[in-house]
């Protein structure tokens, strides 16, 4: 399975004044995985995950993702390999002046030269993968918090990306949608083939889902390895993350 | 998609009208400065424009033909203004017609008038033509002499006003004839007097008419006395006597008249009494001057009566007015 | 001291804030010049702010002019003006109180609505989400948006002109027994290009001036929903204070090129 890996990340560094935030962080995803990263809340996993698509500078190393320096690129560069990542926002971040359709046709349009009627398929394709095919004409204040999930889950996934990340899929969700979601994110990992970083505080959905796990601890990657071993082990910071 | 065409629509419903809005705006205000329309170009020179701008409108016999188009400096003395006509009035207005600048009211912005001149016919006007100017009054002007008008009415109205009060506080002639009552009624009375004359004498000549038509010339002692030539001379002595009497009757009033005169002026004592005011100041005087005497006099009574050396007289006197009211 | 250094403070995050949004104007007409252009948006932002606000701004100009004429009429009558009012009130309503009354109402309308929406954009990620779809958010956001309201609100301003000399000739028909044609006859004797003009393209800078601090009020809002309510009620506070100084700026450049 380890063979290829599409995102490495070297010796990251990142302060905002004088609180630094990230110090010498490195990961790496291989094809086909899905990494689980853990941590405290302010422990710097978002911040890493904007600096992962440019959506933030970082102060020193380096981010490859599918082989290619990210902080060397220009915008137009970015925005091409950007469609190979796709995004799941914690609080799902639909646009919320346009109807469901709007929202999968969003990237699609700007991405993909397609007729109208291949746009259309892909929209429906989206929908019933995540088996919302009735909510196609609602607006996203029109859903509940788990459908908008699945709806943004279905956006993030129309471009086919290779690489997807998951921002906390199951926060603020009832125990039983988040399984479905976390249910839902195997079956597309299975169909499309894709890696994903998962970021999450909740253990269960790190239990199920995640090849290898990553736990960040003040801006550094504290410990490593699948969640069994993790779990097992008898360090009290990392028993912390268990409970 | 149905929606969204369906907004564009109404967008661009509401775009056009807004330019359509805004280019009929501008198009009027054009037509107005006649920017679009066909129009000639002439001038005139003034010595002065009395504050004209450009865009303010030029009038031919109170029509608006035209704008102002620019105002410039030929030297120190002259101001060509150029102006813009219509073709259509330009067509009608004479090269001899003459150029003014008025205001437009007493508040309003100025104008450029053109005015028909009624000399020969000649040719219209044509593009760079120049119009004779002539100048006239400016506002201010205007109201300046306005002002001394309005001054001038002013102390007329005044004096006026003097008059009038002394008529009404009966000075003067036209005073007294206003206001003496007794004149007026005297007037009355005697324009009575001369209607029940007039009457009077109506009614003697018909009575004499009746007695000269009763009288038989021949046959009466009137005949006779008329036609007696001695009883005649007896009576045109009678009348010459009469004539006499009358003529000294007037010579008599002429000197009551004359008499009545110098009463009113100043001469004669008796004018004096009348008319000097001081001569009643006098004799106030004296008058007041009595008055005190007596007072004084009896005042001196008065301490008399009580002084011891006549006090017994007066008991007496007393005495006997009481004994007499007894008595009675 | 301490009340000192709370100015300093407020002075320099003051002068951070207008430094901000002069580099947020750069990048506004650089990304305005370069492609791709959201065109679609473009319209949709147009329709939103145009379409939407002509119900608000024919209602207040007609009121306004209703009004404006009720309140002069008197005073005119004292001077025995009367007949001077369509041009007195067309060329107030043309030059300054219509432009400026609607650009008030539209900072109000479409800056609050403007600085709300991207602040909450910016709030539940929708911006970011839209930056990582490999969408330039800027472009499709702030670009479409300034430029709309820059091109709607003179459009509003004339329409609002119009009702609003409509709203007095009304008056005048009623009050004066003046015919609507002699009222428009005098309203364009009265009017000329140095009124409409400048007023026009004053408009312009209002309607920019609008969409700018809307957008970068939103754009740059800070997180949670109190920021949200901030961002667009000091879009229109902001934008308020701006549009009297450009006012001013305007009137005081048409003074100097037409006197």
């Amino acid at each position: 399975m380890e063979n290829k890996a599409v995102i490495e990340i070297k010796e990251l560094y990142k302060s905002f004044g004088a609180v630094e935030v990230l110090k010498d962080f490195n990961l790496n995803l291989f094809e086909g995985e899905n990494l689980v990263l853990m941590g405290k809340s302010g422990s710097g996993k978002s911040v890493m995950i904007k600096c992962l698509v440019g959506l933030m500078d970082f102060d020193r190393g380096s981010i490859k993702v599918l082989g290619k320096d990210i902080s060397k690129m220009k915008q137009n560069e970015l925005d091409e390999i950007r469609t190979d990542i796709g995004f799941l926002f914690q609080g799902s971040a639909l646009y919320d002046s346009m109807t469901v359709r709007e929202n999968l046709e969003f990237p699609l349009r700007r991405h993909r030269k397609n007729s109208e009627r291949k746009t259309e398929e892909l929209v429906k394709e989206a929908l019933e993968n995540v088996g919302l095919q009735q909510t196609i004409d609602l607006m996203p204040a029109e859903l509940s918090g788990g459908m908008q999930r699945r709806i943004a889950l279905a956006r993030a996934l129309i471009l086919k990306p290779k690489i997807i990340i998951y921002d906390e899929p199951t926060t603020g969700l009832d125990p039983i949608t988040a399984k479905e979601i976390i249910l839902l994110m195997m079956n597309i990992q299975k169909k499309y083939a894709t890696s994903s970083i998962i970021i999450t505080h909740d253990v269960d959905c790190a239990r199920v889902i995640s090849n290898r796990m990553i736990l960040l601890l003040d801006g550094k990657n504290y410990a490593e390895g699948t969640f069994n071993e993790l779990a097992a082990s008898g360090d009290p910071k990392i028993k912390a993350f268990f409970k | 998609m149905k929606s969204n065409s369906a907004q564009n629509i109404k967008l661009g419903v509401l775009i056009i009208s807004g330019l359509i809005i805004f280019t009929l705006g501008v198009f009027f205000i054009g037509n107005k400065q006649n920017l679009f329309g066909d129009s000639i170009l002439v001038s005139s020179v003034f010595k002065n424009v009395n504050g004209l701008q450009s865009g303010n409108n030029v009038r031919y016999s109170g029509v608006n033909v035209g704008t102002v188009k620019e105002i410039k400096f030929l030297n120190d003395t002259a101001i060509c203004v150029d102006m813009l006509i219509n073709r259509e009035a330009g067509n009608l207005i004479k090269n001899n017609a003459l150029a003014t600048i008025n205001s437009d009211g007493l508040v309003g912005s100025m104008v450029l008038n053109i005015l028909p001149s009624s000399q020969a016919p000649s040719p219209t006007i044509k593009e760079g033509d120049t119009l004779a100017s002539i100048s006239q009054v400016a506002t201010a002007d205007m109201l300046n002499t306005l002002n001394k008008t309005n001054e001038n009415a002013a102390l007329l109205t005044q004096d006026l006003l003097k008059i009038t009060n002394s008529i009404n506080s009966g000075e003067g002639v036209l005073g007294d004839l206003l206001k003496d009552k007794t004149l007026a009624k005297n007037v009355q009375e005697s324009v009575e007097n001369l209607n029940e004359t007039t009457k009077s004498a109506r009614l003697g000549l018909a009575k004499l008419n009746g007695i000269l038509n009763n009288v038989d010339y021949e046959n009466s002692v009137a005949g006779l006395l008329l036609s007696d030539t001695s009883a005649q001379k007896s009576f045109s002595t009678i009348i010459k006597d009469l004539e006499k009497t009358s003529s000294q009757i007037k010579g008599i009033s002429v000197d009551l008249g004359e008499f009545s005169n110098n009463l009113n002026s100043e001469k004669g004592a008796l004018n004096y009494v009348l008319k000097d005011s001081s001569f009643v100041n006098h004799l106030d005087q004296s008058m007041e001057n009595i008055e005190e005497a007596t007072h004084r006099f009896n005042e001196n009574m008065e301490a008399l009566k009580h002084n011891i050396l006549f006090r017994g007289y007066f008991r007496k006197l007393e005495r006997q007015k009481a004994r007499a009211e007894k008595e009675n | 001291m301490k009340i000192l250094s709370s100015y300093q403070s407020g002075l320099s995050s003051f002068f951070l804030e207008i430094g901000e949004m002069g580099k947020f104007t750069g990048r506004y007409f650089r990304e305005l010049f370069s492609r791709p252009f959201e065109f679609r948006e473009f319209l949709k932002q147009c329709y939103q702010m145009g379409n939407k606000s002509l119900l608000l701004v024919s209602v207040t100009g007609f009121i306004l002019g209703l009004v404006f004429t009720l309140q002069s009429r008197p005073t005119l009558m004292e001077f025995g003006a009367v007949s001077w009012m369509p041009s007195m009130i067309s060329i107030s309503i043309v030059r300054e109180i219509g432009p400026v009354i609607i650009a008030l109402i539209c900072a109000g309308r479409i800056g609050s609505s403007i600085g709300a929406e991207l602040g909450s954009m910016r709030v539940t990620e929708q911006i970011d989400a839209m930056e990582v779809s490999g969408t330039n958010p800027f472009k499709f956001l702030v670009v479409t948006r300034i430029l709309s309201a820059t091109c709607m609100l003179p459009i509003l301003v004339i329409v609002g002109d119009f009702v609003a000399l409509i709203g007095s000739a009304i008056i005048e028909n009623i009050k004066g027994d003046v015919s609507f044609t002699l009222y428009f006859n005098q309203v364009f004797a009265a009017l000329e290009f140095t009124d409409l003009l400048p007023a026009t393209v004053k408009t312009f800078f209002f309607g920019f001036a609008i969409g700018l601090v809307g957008c970068f009020k939103g754009y740059n809002s800070k997180k949670g929903t109190a920021g949200v309510g901030k961002a667009s009620n000091s879009a229109v506070v902001f934008t308020s204070m701006l549009l009297f100084v450009l006012d001013f700026i305007a009137v005081f450049i048409t003074d100097i090129f037409y006197n």
